[in-house]
């Protein structure tokens, strides 16, 4: 499996696999298991807040965007939790959009509409983001030494 | 903390005066988020138009907690009334910050202090 650049590059085993229905009971699965490996790795509560908001934010835009809502879809998650750093991959079954289109939610004229402040704040609270050219899959990667806020 | 971030929400309500006061905490935006709006919406009224909203138990925000805010902020503006937001945590405050949702809504220190002073902060 190769990972985005700038991502360590991790055999296949050595990532966590889940296949997700697209809905909030297993957002809240998937997103325990996570926290529950970053707490073992003893990373402080900013981080936890951190990933937490990154994790929701990404499945949470496969849901609604990917899948316009459709449970019947499956969401794919990758991850690893280890002493150093937290990877985490999502990808939806849908269209897929380019990241790059989506408007600045900080400015001005943007401010009171509802677009872009989940990639916004994945891009913000993570080391590094990356999204596959079809838009459908995001990688998302936290350095320990990245402390846990922007 | 850790826990925390994911506590259901609760709300608790009063309204004093022209304010309704809402005490909002917990942490999971992903459930709940819908029963929590009707009830901050539906507190808006021609008579109470303004909101309080007092974040200090409030131990995590994601999107849905954030387009709830600008919610709450539009239909209070549409009543002529305001949206103030009281004592956020750190972290919450610096996700509100990231959105710049601190340009658009009055932050205070004290459900007092927003009471005071809210009404005499210009549109």
């Amino acid at each position: 499996m190769k990972l985005p650049p700038g991502f360590p590059q991790l055999s296949e085993p050595e990532l966590i696999e889940l296949t997700l229905t697209s809905d909030y009971d297993a957002v809240r699965s998937c997103e325990e298991a996570i926290l529950d490996g970053i707490e073992r790795h003893g990373y402080d509560d900013d981080f936890r807040f951190a990933i937490k908001l990154a994790l929701e934010e990404a499945l949470t835009n496969a849901i609604r965007h990917g899948h316009a809502n459709d449970t019947q879809k499956s969401i794919q998650v990758r991850y690893r939790v280890d002493a150093q750093r937290v990877i985490i991959m999502v990808r939806d079954q849908g269209r897929g959009f380019d990241p790059e289109s989506v408007p600045d939610p900080t400015l001005d004229e943007n401010l009171e509409r509802p677009c872009g402040r989940g990639v916004m704040l994945m891009r913000c609270y993570m080391t590094s983001i990356h999204y596959n050219d079809k838009g459908n899959e995001v990688w998302m990667l936290k350095d320990r030494a990245d402390s846990g806020m922007p | 903390m850790s826990d925390a971030l994911s506590e259901p929400l609760q709300l608790a309500q009063e309204t004093r005066g022209s304010f309704n006061v809402a005490r909002i905490s917990g942490g999971n935006w992903l459930s709940g988020v819908e029963d929590v709006a009707r009830q901050l919406l539906g507190s808006l009224t021609e008579s109470a138009p303004n909101l309080v909203l007092d974040l200090a138990a409030l131990h995590y925000v994601n999107t849905n907690g954030i387009s709830l805010m600008l919610a709450c902020d539009r239909r209070a503006h549409d009543l002529n009334g305001r949206l103030a937001l009281v004592n956020p945590q750190p972290t919450v405050l610096r996700a509100l910050h990231l959105m710049r949702v601190d340009d658009l809504l009055r932050i205070y220190a004290s459900v007092d202090e927003a009471i005071e002073k809210l009404p005499r902060e210009p549109r």
